[in-house]
C-alpha cells in the first residue's frame, strides 16, 4: 500500500485513493506521532485527533507506531486487531488504554491510568511502570503486563471461554476487590516492593468469584479474602502457568523473578455454580 | 380511571395495556435529528491540587493547566479554583468573596455587612469576559471583614470569630437576594463560575495570582443543577472543598450539619462535606485522620483487627458519628489555613472515584488529581502513588508529606 507522510496541520485531500495518510514521520516500518502537539487553547491534543491518527497508521503495513508525548488521551490504540503490529506509548496515556484491544501489543514506557485494557480480545499489553485502578476489567483473553503497581479491583470481571484465557502479571502490588466477580483467566501478584510484614495484595480479594485464579508470591491471610474465594493449592498446573507467565515477564522487563512456587498462595472460587440452587429452572 | 388501572397488580407495572398513553411519545422534529436524551458524554467531575510544602508560590498557570489537562471529565457546568496564601498583608483578616446578581444585591450585602462587621477594604475582584463563556455575568466583589467586638447573633452571645463569621455566611447566603459567600477563609480565596475549567480560569484570570496552596475542579453535574454557586470548591471559613462523586446519604449529613447551625442553600451534596469537615474539625476539635474516619469509615468487621486503643476509637467513631459518614462514591480534595496550610485528598472507603497523589522530583510540591496526566502535565518526573481507600494523604506547608494515605487509620493519633 502506498503510504504518504503529511504533518498534523497540513489538510489533505482523502481522495487519492489506495493510499492512506498518515500524522506523523514515517521511518521505514515505523510510523513516530507526536501527541504533544497542543490544540488553539494550549490543551493537550484531543483524543478523537489522536486517535484517529492513530487508526490511519494502523490502516498502513507499518509494523511499529510510536506515540510520543502522550498526555491523558484516552483510549489510545483501542481495538487495534493486527497481530504483527507494535504500539509504543511514550508519557501517560488516558483511561481505557487499548480498549478492546484485539491481537496488537502496546507498550507503555511509563504509567498507565485507569481502565487499561478494557474488555479486551487479545493481544498484549507491556507497561514499563504502575498502572491504576480497574486494570484489565472483563478481559476475555490477551495478556496484561506490568511491571510496577496497580490499584484497585484489578480483573475484576475477567473471563475465558474455549481457547481464549487471559492473564495479568503485576509485577508489584495491587490493591482491594482483586478479581472480583472473575470468571476465568489468571491473575499473578509477584509482589516485588511489598513493604516487610504486609500482604502484596488488599481485601475482599476475589469476591463473588466463580471461575479462573489468582496466584500471589507472599502471604495472604484469611480476611482478606472475598464472599465465594478460598484458598487453594498450587498444583503442577499452576506452576507450569506461571512458569510460563514469569518467562514472558521477565523477557519483557529484563528482570529475574525466583522461581519459589512454596511462596504462591492460590485463591479461587469456592465453587464455580454459585448461583446453582438459587433459581429455579422451571420459571423460564 | 379504566378498570385495569385500579388492579393492585397493575402497581408492577407487567400488564399490557391498550390506553393509549402509554405508547411512548415520537421524537418530534426531521426523521433524521437524534432526539433529546440519546446523546453520549463523557462523566466524571475532575479534581485537583498543589501544595507547595516549603511555601512557595505556585502561580494559577499550574493548577490550570493541571485541570484543563483532564478535559474530559467535564461538561462546561462548573469549574473553580481555591487559593491559599493569597492576602500576605492582610492574612489576619477574613476575607468574603461574594458573587452577586447586580448593585442592588451589592448594596443589601453592605448593609447587613456594615452592622455586624468591621469592613476594613473592599474591593472588585478582577473578572474579564470571556468570548465562550454568554453573560449575564456576575459582579464578584470582596470583603476584609473584622468581626464585631460583641459578638452576637439571635441570642447566642460571646460566639468565636468563627462561629459568627459562619453565621454572617449563612445569612448571607440564605436571606440576601441575588447574593451568595464562595469563601469566607483568612488569606485566601475561591474563584470559580459556570463554564469549562478554562473559561473560569480566564474569567478570572487566574495565572495573576500566586499562593502556596491550590485546589480546583471541573464539574460534570450529574444530580444537581450547574450554576455559578453550585460550582466547586465550596468553601466555609478557611476550607475549601472540591468533590468528584454523588453523596448518596446526603439528608442523613445535612441533618447533621443544619443541627449544628449551618444552613445548606447551594443545592449541591458537596456543601454537607465542607460544613461536615469544619463541624467536625474545627469545632469537635478531632484530628484530620479521625475525621476522615468519620466520614469514610471501615467496616464493622475490619475493626476487630485494629490495635486495641485504635478499635475502640474507632467503635466510637463510628456511633457518634453515624450521620456524617458519608456513603456513596467520592473523592475529595480540601484546602485549609488553620494551623497551617493543609491539603488533604480522601477516597470513599470503596475507592469507587479516582484519586491519585504524588511528590515533584526536587519534593517540594505535593500533588493530588483525579488523574495521573494532570501530574504529569506539571512534572513528568514526579513519583506517584495512590492513597487507599479511606485513607487520607495529607500534605502541610512546612512539614511535607504528613500522611501518605496508606498507614493505618489512627497512625500518629492513637495514644
Amino acid at each position: 500500500m502506498k503510504v504518504k507522510e503529511s504533518s498534523f496541520e497540513e489538510v489533505v485531500s482523502a481522495h487519492d485513493v489506495g493510499s492512506v495518510v498518515v500524522n506523523g514521520v514515517i521511518k521505514g516500518d515505523m510510523i513516530i506521532i507526536r501527541a504533544d502537539q497542543r490544540d488553539d487553547l494550549g490543551h493537550p491534543l484531543d483524543f478523537h485527533a489522536l486517535n484517529a491518527m492513530i487508526r490511519k497508521a494502523v490502516m498502513t503495513d507499518c509494523r511499529r507506531i510510536v506515540l510520543e508525548g502522550v498526555l491523558g488521551q484516552r483510549y489510545v490504540g483501542s481495538a487495534a486487531s493486527r497481530v504483527d503490529l507494535k504500539i509504543e506509548v511514550h508519557g501517560t496515556p488516558g483511561n481505557n488504554l487499548g480498549a478492546f484491544l484485539d491481537g496488537s501489543t502496546i507498550e507503555v514506557f511509563g504509567n498507565a491510568q485507569d481502565l487499561t485494557g478494557n474488555t479486551m480480545n487479545s493481544g498484549r499489553i507491556v507497561v514499563h511502570g504502575n498502572a491504576w485502578d480497574v486494570t484489565g476489567l472483563a478481559a476475555r483473553g490477551g495478556r496484561i503486563l506490568i511491571r510496577g503497581d496497580t490499584g484497585y479491583r484489578v480483573g475484576i470481571h475477567m473471563k475465558e471461554y474455549g481457547g481464549s484465557k487471559p492473564a495479568i502479571v503485576i509485577g508489584g502490588t495491587a490493591k482491594d476487590y482483586l478479581g472480583e466477580y472473575m470468571a476465568g483467566g489468571s491473575v499473578v501478584v509477584l509482589g516485588f516492593g511489598t513493604r516487610s510484614g504486609e500482604s502484596p495484595v488488599g481485601h475482599n480479594i476475589g469476591a463473588g468469584m466463580h471461575g479462573g485464579g489468582i496466584l500471589v508470591r507472599g502471604t495472604v491471610s484469611h480476611h482478606q479474602l472475598g464472599r465465594g474465594a478460598v484458598f487453594g493449592e498450587v498444583t503442577e498446573d499452576d506452576t507450569q502457568k506461571l512458569e510460563e507467565l514469569i518467562t514472558d515477564f521477565e523477557d519483557a522487563f529484563k528482570m529475574e523473578v525466583p522461581r519459589d512456587w512454596r511462596a504462591f498462595s492460590k485463591v479461587c472460587p469456592n465453587t464455580y455454580r454459585p448461583f446453582s440452587g438459587h433459581y429455579d429452572p422451571t420459571l423460564i | 380511571m379504566s378498570g385495569l388501572q385500579g388492579n393492585p397488580i397493575s402497581q408492577y407495572g407487567l400488564l399490557r395495556t391498550t390506553s393509549p398513553r402509554t405508547i411512548p411519545e415520537r421524537p418530534t422534529g426531521s426523521p433524521a435529528t437524534r432526539p433529546s436524551g440519546l446523546g453520549y458524554q463523557m462523566g466524571g467531575c475532575g479534581i485537583s491540587g498543589c501544595i507547595s510544602t516549603q511555601g512557595r508560590g505556585i502561580s494559577g498557570e499550574s493548577i490550570s493547566r493541571m485541570l484543563t489537562t483532564m478535559s474530559e471529565r467535564e461538561n462546561g457546568l462548573g469549574a473553580g479554583y481555591a487559593c491559599y496564601g493569597l492576602f500576605p498583608n492582610r492574612r489576619d483578616e477574613f476575607c468574603l468573596q461574594l458573587i452577586l446578581d447586580n448593585e442592588e444585591s451589592k448594596c443589601a450585602v453592605e448593609e447587613f455587612l456594615k452592622e455586624h462587621a468591621d469592613v476594613t477594604k473592599d474591593e472588585k475582584v478582577f473578572t474579564r469576559k470571556v468570548r465562550t463563556l454568554s453573560p449575564p455575568y456576575p459582579l464578584v466583589w470582596r470583603y476584609f471583614v473584622k468581626p464585631a467586638e460583641k459578638r452576637e447573633w439571635r441570642g447566642n452571645s460571646n460566639l468565636s470569630e468563627e462561629d459568627y463569621v459562619v453565621k454572617l455566611v449563612m445569612h448571607i447566603n440564605r436571606e440576601v437576594e441575588g447574593a451568595f459567600c464562595v469563601s469566607s477563609g483568612k488569606d485566601m480565596a475561591v474563584f470559580k463560575g459556570n463554564g469549562y475549567s478554562y473559561e473560569i480560569s480566564e474569567f478570572y484570570d487566574i495565572n495573576r495570582y500566586s499562593g502556596q496552596l491550590w485546589i480546583s475542579h471541573s464539574r460534570f453535574p450529574t444530580n444537581s443543577p450547574g450554576w455559578w454557586g453550585g460550582a466547586h470548591p465550596i468553601g466555609i471559613l478557611d476550607w475549601a472543598v472540591c468533590h468528584n462523586g454523588e453523596i448518596t446519604s446526603y439528608g442523613v449529613n445535612k441533618k447533621l450539619v443544619e443541627m449544628a447551625g449551618y444552613v445548606c442553600t447551594l443545592q449541591t451534596d458537596t456543601e454537607v462535606i465542607a460544613y461536615t469537615w469544619d463541624l467536625l474539625v474545627r469545632k469537635h476539635q478531632l484530628p484530620i485522620p479521625a475525621a476522615a474516619f468519620a466520614m469514610a469509615p471501615w467496616h464493622h468487621s475490619e475493626i476487630p483487627r485494629m490495635d486495641p486503643n485504635s478499635g475502640l476509637l474507632a467503635k466510637a467513631l463510628r456511633l457518634t458519628y453515624k450521620e456524617a459518614f458519608l456513603n456513596g462514591p467520592f473523592s475529595i480534595i480540601v484546602g485549609r489555613r488553620e494551623p497551617e496550610i493543609t491539603m488533604i485528598a480522601l477516597a470513599d472507603r470503596k475507592k469507587l472515584r479516582p484519586l491519585i497523589v504524588g511528590t515533584s522530583s526536587d519534593r517540594d510540591l505535593v500533588f493530588a488529581a483525579s488523574e495521573e496526566c494532570a501530574i504529569r502535565a506539571i512534572d513528568t518526573q514526579a513519583d506517584t502513588w495512590t492513597t487507599n481507600a479511606g485513607s487520607p494523604m495529607i500534605a502541610q506547608v512546612g512539614k511535607g508529606v504528613v500522611r501518605q494515605g496508606v498507614e493505618p487509620p489512627f497512625s500518629g493519633v492513637v495514644r
